[in-house]
C-alpha cells in the first residue's frame, strides 16, 4: 500500500498525473465500498464513513502529512461527486455504468428514476464548476460536505481551516449556488 | 488580472458586508449598486435572497436512495480462485449471487477427484441468527432428492467463518437460452418448461417454495436435462418454523424481472410465486422477451409500477413484431405468433394472473395444461373475463383542507391515449373479429404509449442535459427555471406535430408546477393542454375529460373550488358512458366533485359521490394511489355525516393500504388516524383516542423536525386526551406548547383557535378563572375568517358563551347560544354533539340571569341530545345528567359538563 502514500504525496505536490491516477483509485475503490456496504447491513449509508474507510484503506496514514491528508479528502469527495453524476448521466444516456457486472439484477438498469433530482444533480454540477472557477476553496468546501456529508468540524479538519472561516464560507457557497440554482434548489 | 476573480472578490465582499445588515441599510446599498453596476447587483441580490431562504438543495444531504442505485451498480472484488476450504480446491468463480459466489471447485478426497459446485457465503455465521439460517438452508436442501434439482452433498464453516455448500455441479445454458435461437421448435420449449415444473411441483410437495426461480438457476445440460438451482432464499412452508431465513435481505435479492407481485408487495408468499415465475420463464420462452417493463431495482418503484402491470398477449406481441419487421423474420414471427394464439395465450396469462388465487395452483397444474395443448386437448384454464384494464399512470396526491379534515384529491393524468383510441375503434368493430382486433389493439397501444413515453424522456432528457461545456451554447449560465421555461416554448415548437404528447406534457409539466405551490400557472398549463387535446381529439373524448379534471381539481387549490365543479361536471358527462369499462377515469371525477361539495358543507351528496367512486374503483380491481385516496375521502365524509359504524371499518383498511403501500412512516396516514381518533371519542373510548392521536403526533415530527402545523395538532389532540385521563397538568403543558408553536409559525387559522379553546376547556373544568380570556383568544382568531361558520368555530362559540354566563354575563351568553343553535340548525350533517353544547351553554345562561326552570328544560334538551349523539355509557352524557340532577334539586353548578 506505500505506493499510494507515494502516489498521494505526489499528487498533494501538484503531480497532475498522480492526482488523475489517485483520482481512478479513489473513485474505484468508494464505488466498491458503497456496494458491499449496502449489500451487507440494512442500515444507511454514510459517505463520511466510508471515505474514511477508502482513507484507512489506501493510504498509511501515520505516513501522511497534514498537507497530503487534505488532498487525500478533496480528490475522495472530487470522486464521490463524479461518481453521483456519471450516474445521472448514464442512466440518461440509455447506457449502464462502466463495467456494471449482471448480479441478482439479472442485466436490469438500474434506474432510480426521479428526474427531477436528477436534474437538481446535474444542475448542482453545472454550478459547481461556475463556483470553483471563482472559488476553489468555496467548491471543495461544498463537496466535503454534500457528496462527503462531513461536518463543518469535519470539513474544518478536512481542509485546514477554522470553524468560523468555513461558516462563513459555507453560507457564501451556499447562497451563490442556491442562487444559481434557482426557486428549484 | 482575471476579471473574473475580480468580480468575484467584490462580489463576495460585497455579500459579507450585506448578509446581516440591517434592511433599511442593505436597500440603501443596493441601490447604489444598481446605479453603478447593475449585473453585479442583480447577481448579489440572487445571493441574498438565497441566503434568507429557509431550505434548499444543500441544505438535505445526497440522500440513500441515489447512492444504494449508484452502489448496486459496483461489482464486489472478491474472489477466492485458487484457494482451499477443507477438502475442496476453488479452482475459478463461476458467479456471484445475492447471496454469495458460486465456485467450480474440486473434492480432494482419498485419490480421487469429484468436480462440484461450492457456494460460499457472503456473511460470516458470527451470530446466532446467521448459524441458524444457514442450518435452515442445509436442512432445506438435504429434503430435495430430484433428477431435476441439483443435489447438495456437503457443507462447513469455510474461512473467516464463512459457511458454505457443496453441491453436483451442473453444467447448461440457462433453460431460456433456447429461446433466443431462430430456429423455434415449440415442443421441445415446452417440455422443458414442463421439467421445470416437475422439479418446482416436488419441492413445493416438500413444503419448500423456491422463491427466486429465474433462467440463471434453471439450467439444461448437454443432454437436455432441466437443473433447478439455487434454493438458496427458499423457505420451509411449514407452521412453526419461526425463522425467517429472509427479512429485509430477501427483498435486495429478489430478481425483480421473475418476482411475483406478492414479493414485491412484501405479502405472504407461497407456492403461487414459484408459479408466476414459471409463468415469466414460460413467456421468455415463446416470445424471447419478458411480459413487463421493470427496469428498476429499487422497491418504491416497483411496487408502484405494479399498479400499471398487465402483460400483453404473447402471440400479440409476437404478431406486432411481425408487423414492425420488413425483413425476412417477420413470416416467421407471425407464423410463431398465430401458433401461440388463443391456449397457449391463456396459460401463460394464467400462470401470470396478478392475484395468487387466480394462477394454477399447482406447477403440476400448469404442466398438465401444456401437455393438453400438446395433446391438441382443450386446457383448462379460462381466458380473464374481466374487461381489460387502462395502463394508467396515477400520479401523486394533493392534499386539501376542508374543516377540520384532510382530503387527499388525486390529479389522474397519463400516456394511455391510445387505448382510448382503441376502446372507440372497438364499439364499431365487427362482433366475429372482436377479439382479435382487441388483442391487436392492445399491443398497438402499449407499442405505441412505449414509443411515446421514450420520446417524452428523450425531450425531456435533451433540454435539461446540456452537459457538455464545449457544446454550451451562448447563454452559459443557464439557471434551472430558465432550462424548464425554455422546455415550454419547445413543446410548442419542437412538438406541434404531435398533439397528444403535447397534451401530455403539459399536463405533465402542469403538474410539476402545481407540485411547487404555483397554482396559477398550473392552470395555464392545464388549459393549455385542454384546448390542445380538444383539437386532437374533440370536445367529447375522454383523453380531454383527462385535463377537465386536472383543473377542476386546481380551481380547489387556487380558493376557487367552484370555479372547478363546471369542468368536473363536464367530465363527469363525457366518462359516465363508460362507466362500465373506464371505472377509473369516472372515479376521478365523482371524486374530486364530491370534494368540492364536501367543501360547500353538501355532507350528504358527497357522501353519495364518494360512495359511487369508491364502488367504480373497487371494480377496476386497481389498487393504487386513487384507491386510498377516494377512501380517506369517503372515510371523512362519512364522518362528517355521523355514519360511524360505516366509517370505522374503511378507515381501517384505508391505514392498512396506506402502511403497506407507503410505510409506517408516512404522512399521509395522519388523516385516517385522525378520523379513526373521532371515532374513538365517539365511542368514549379515550385511551384508543389517545393511542391514535399520540401515533399522529410521532409521524409529525418525524415528518417536520421543526415547528409545523401537523405537529401543533398532534399536541392539542393529545394534550385534550391527557386531560381528560386525568392528567391535567401534562395535557395542559402540550396545549400551550401547541398554541406557542403556531405562535411562532404565525398560524392564526383554525389550529390555532381550537388549540387556545381545548385549553380553555381544561382549564375550566379544573375551574382556573382564564378559561374565559382562553376562549376569547379562540373567538378572536375565529372571528372575520373563512372558517367562522365552520365546525370548530361555532364549537367555540358556545364554549364561550357558556364561560360568560358563569362569569355572570347571562344576557349576552344567552344570545350567542341562541343565534348559534339557530345556525346549527341549517348545517348538514352531525351536529347533535354542538347542538347539545348549545343548549348546556342556554342552560348556563339561565342559571345566571336566575330562570331556573328554563335553565332545567335546556339541560334535559342538552341531555337529549347527548344521548342521541353518542354511545350509551359516554363520558358526556353522564355529566349532563349530573348537571341536570343538580339543577334540579337546587344545589348551584360548581362545574359544569363540557366536552
Amino acid at each position: 500500500m506505500s505506493d499510494v502514500t507515494l502516489l498521494i504525496g505526489r499528487a498533494a505536490a501538484g503531480d497532475r498525473e498522480a492526482n488523475d491516477a489517485l483520482f481512478a483509485l479513489v473513485y474505484d475503490d468508494l464505488r466498491r465500498m458503497a456496494a458491499r456496504q449496502l449489500r451487507g447491513s440494512g442500515d444507511g449509508l454514510r459517505t463520511t464513513s466510508l471515505v474514511h474507510e477508502a482513507y484507512m484503506r489506501l493510504a498509511r496514514p501515520q505516513a501522511l502529512d497534514v498537507r497530503d491528508r487534505m488532498h487525500f479528502f478533496a480528490v475522495a469527495a472530487r470522486a464521490m461527486r463524479q461518481i453521483v453524476i456519471d450516474h445521472v448521466r448514464a442512466r440518461h444516456a440509455g447506457k449502464r455504468g462502466g463495467g456494471a457486472e449482471a448480479t441478482s439484477l439479472d442485466g436490469l438498469e438500474v434506474a432510480g428514476e426521479d428526474p427531477v433530482r436528477d436534474v437538481q444533480m446535474l444542475a448542482l454540477d453545472r454550478a459547481l464548476e461556475q463556483l470553483a472557477a471563482r472559488d476553489e476553496r468555496l467548491a471543495r468546501l461544498v463537496e466535503l460536505r454534500f457528496f462527503v456529508g462531513m461536518s463543518l468540524e469535519e470539513a474544518g479538519t478536512a481542509m485546514g481551516l477554522s470553524e468560523p472561516t468555513l461558516k462563513r464560507d459555507w453560507r457564501k457557497a451556499r447562497a451563490f449556488l442556491h442562487g444559481l440554482l434557482g426557486e428549484d434548489a | 488580472m482575471n476579471t473574473a476573480v475580480e468580480r468575484w472578490t467584490r462580489l463576495s465582499d460585497l455579500f459579507d458586508e450585506l448578509a446581516d445588515a440591517d434592511a433599511d441599510a442593505r436597500a440603501r446599498r443596493l441601490r447604489e449598486l444598481d446605479a453603478a453596476d447593475l449585473a453585479l447587483a442583480t447577481e448579489l441580490r440572487r445571493m441574498l435572497a438565497a441566503d434568507r431562504a429557509d431550505t434548499g438543495l444543500l441544505d438535505q444531504g445526497l440522500g440513500l436512495a441515489t447512492l444504494g442505485a449508484i452502489a448496486a451498480q459496483a461489482p464486489a472484488r472478491v474472489d477466492r480462485s485458487g484457494t482451499r476450504i477443507d477438502d475442496y480446491r476453488l479452482e475459478s468463480l463461476l458467479g456471484r449471487g445475492g447471496m454469495g459466489e458460486v465456485y467450480l471447485a474440486t473434492r480432494m478426497a482419498q485419490g480421487f477427484e469429484q468436480r462440484v459446485a461450492l457456494k460460499l457465503m457472503r456473511r460470516g455465521v458470527d451470530s446466532e441468527d446467521g448459524a441458524r439460517r444457514f442450518a435452515l438452508e442445509r436442512r432445506i436442501l438435504a429434503r430435495l432428492e430430484h433428477p431435476n434439482i441439483a443435489r447438495l452433498i456437503d457443507g462447513g464453516i469455510g474461512p473467516e467463518g464463512l459457511p458454505y455448500l457443496v453441491m453436483e455441479l451442473v453444467e447448461g445454458l440457462p433453460i431460456t437460452g433456447h429461446a433466443q435461437s431462430a430456429a423455434f421448435a415449440l415442443e421441445p420449449r415446452l417440455r422443458l418448461v414442463q421439467s421445470a415444473c416437475a422439479a418446482v411441483d416436488y419441492a413445493h410437495r416438500q413444503l419448500i417454495v423456491h422463491r427466486d426461480l429465474k433462467p440463471s438457476n434453471m439450467l439444461v445440460t448437454s443432454d437436455g436435462t432441466v437443473k433447478l438451482l439455487d434454493f438458496g432464499i427458499a423457505k420451509l412452508l411449514e407452521p412453526g418454523d419461526g425463522d425467517e431465513l429472509v427479512t429485509g435481505s430477501a427483498l435486495r435479492a429478489l430478481s425483480p424481472a421473475y418476482a411475483a407481485p406478492e414479493q414485491i408487495l412484501g405479502e405472504p408468499i407461497g407456492t403461487a410465486a414459484d408459479v408466476y415465475a414459471l409463468g415469466v420463464v414460460l413467456f421468455e420462452m415463446l416470445t424471447g422477451q419478458l411480459p413487463h417493463q421493470r427496469r428498476t431495482a429499487s422497491l418504491e418503484l416497483l411496487v408502484q409500477g405494479l399498479s400499471g402491470e398487465r402483460p400483453p398477449q404473447p402471440s400479440a406481441l409476437l404478431l406486432q413484431q411481425a408487423r414492425d419487421d420488413a425483413g425476412a423474420d417477420s413470416i416467421g414471427l407471425a407464423r410463431r405468433g398465430r401458433r401461440l394464439q388463443g391456449d397457449l395465450d391463456t396459460i401463460v396469462l394464467k400462470a401470470l394472473a396478478r392475484e395468487p388465487a387466480r394462477r394454477y395452483g399447482t406447477a403440476a397444474a400448469l404442466s398438465e395444461d401444456l401437455q393438453r395443448f400438446l395433446d391438441g386437448r382443450p386446457i383448462a384454464a379460462r381466458p380473464d373475463t374481466v374487461g381489460y384494464r387502462l395502463n394508467r399512470f396515477v400520479r401523486r396526491h394533493r392534499g386539501g383542507v376542508a374543516a377540520s379534515i384532510i382530503a387527499l384529491v388525486a390529479l389522474v393524468g397519463g400516456l394511455g391515449l391510445a387505448l382510448w383510441q382503441a376502446r372507440v375503434a372497438e364499439d364499431h368493430a365487427a362482433r366475429a373479429n372482436r377479439e382479435a382486433q382487441r388483442a391487436e389493439a392492445e399491443a398497438d397501444a402499449a407499442r405505441q404509449m412505449t414509443a411515446r413515453s421514450k420520446r417524452a424522456r428523450e425531450f425531456l432528457s435533451s433540454i435539461f442535459l446540456q452537459e457538455d461545456p464545449l457544446r454550451r451554447d451562448a447563454r452559459g449560465e443557464l439557471t434551472l427555471k430558465q432550462a424548464f421555461d425554455d422546455a415550454l416554448a419547445r413543446i410548442d415548437s419542437e412538438l406541434a406535430g404531435d398533439p397528444s404528447l403535447q397534451a401530455d406534457l403539459l399536463d405533465d409539466f402542469g403538474e410539476i408546477v402545481a407540485g411547487k405551490g404555483d397554482f396559477a400557472r398550473a392552470q395555464t398549463l392545464f388549459e393549455r393542454a385542454l384546448a390542445t387535446a380538444e383539437r386532437a381529439h374533440g370536445p367529447n373524448h375522454p383523453a380531454v375529460a383527462e385535463s377537465l379534471v386536472n383543473l377542476g381539481v386546481i380551481a380547489g387549490y387556487r380558493g376557487n373550488a367552484s370555479d372547478g365543479k363546471a369542468p368536473l361536471e363536464r367530465a363527469r358527462a363525457i366518462l359516465e358512458p363508460y362507466a362500465a369499462s373506464q371505472p377509473v377515469a369516472l372515479a376521478s371525477a365523482l371524486s374530486a366533485l364530491a370534494n368540492i361539495e364536501f367543501n360547500e358543507g353538501e355532507i350528504e351528496s358527497a357522501v353519495t359521490g364518494f360512495r359511487r367512486a369508491l364502488a367504480l374503483h373497487r371494480a377496476s380491481g386497481l389498487d393504487d394511489a386513487q384507491l386510498l385516496s377516494i377512501m380517506g375521502n369517503l372515510g371523512g365524509a362519512l364522518i362528517a355525516a355521523g355514519y360511524y359504524d360505516e366509517a370505522e371499518p374503511l378507515l381501517h383498511e384505508t391505514l392498512e393500504r396506506t402502511e403497506r403501500q407507503f410505510g409506517a412512516q408516512a404522512p399521509t396516514l395522519v388523516p385516517p388516524l385522525r378520523l379513526l381518533a373521532l371515532v374513538s371519542a365517539q365511542r368514549g373510548r379515550v385511551d384508543e383516542e389517545r393511542a391514535y392521536y399520540e401515533r399522529v403526533l410521532a409521524l409529525a415530527r418525524a415528518a417536520f423536525p421543526k415547528d409545523h402545523p401537523w405537529t401543533a395538532d398532534g399536541l392539542t389532540e393529545t394534550g385534550w386526551c391527557l386531560v381528560r385521563q386525568g392528567q391535567v397538568e401534562e395535557g395542559e403543558g402540550r396545549m400551550r406548547d401547541a398554541v406557542a408553536m403556531l405562535d411562532r409559525l404565525g398560524n392564526k387559522g383554525q389550529l390555532a383557535a381550537s388549540a387556545w379553546r381545548q385549553l380553555g376547556l381544561s382549564q375550566d373544568r379544573r375551574g382556573d378563572a382564564n378559561a374565559l380570556s382562553s376562549l376569547e383568544r379562540s373567538w378572536g382568531l375565529c372571528q372575520g375568517t373563512s372558517f367562522e361558520q365552520g365546525k370548530v368555530c361555532q364549537a367555540v362559540r358556545v364554549n364561550r358563551a357558556r364561560m360568560l354566563a358563569r362569569a355572570g354575563s347571562g344576557d349576552e351568553a344567552l344570545r350567542e347560544a341562541d343565534s348559534t343553535l339557530v345556525a346549527i340548525s341549517k348545517r348538514q350533517g352531525r351536529t347533535l354533539d354542538l347542538q347539545a353544547q348549545a343548549h348546556e351553554a342556554r342552560a348556563a345562561a339561565f342559571v345566571a340571569l336566575d330562570r331556573r326552570t328554563e335553565a332545567v328544560a335546556a339541560q334535559k334538551q342538552a341531555l337529549l341530545a347527548y344521548t342521541q349523539a353518542y354511545v350509551p355509557g359516554h363520558d358526556l352524557i353522564e355529566r349532563a345528567r349530573r348537571d341536570l340532577a343538580a339543577l334540579e334539586s337546587g344545589i348551584p353548578i360548581a362545574i359544569p359538563a363540557k366536552r
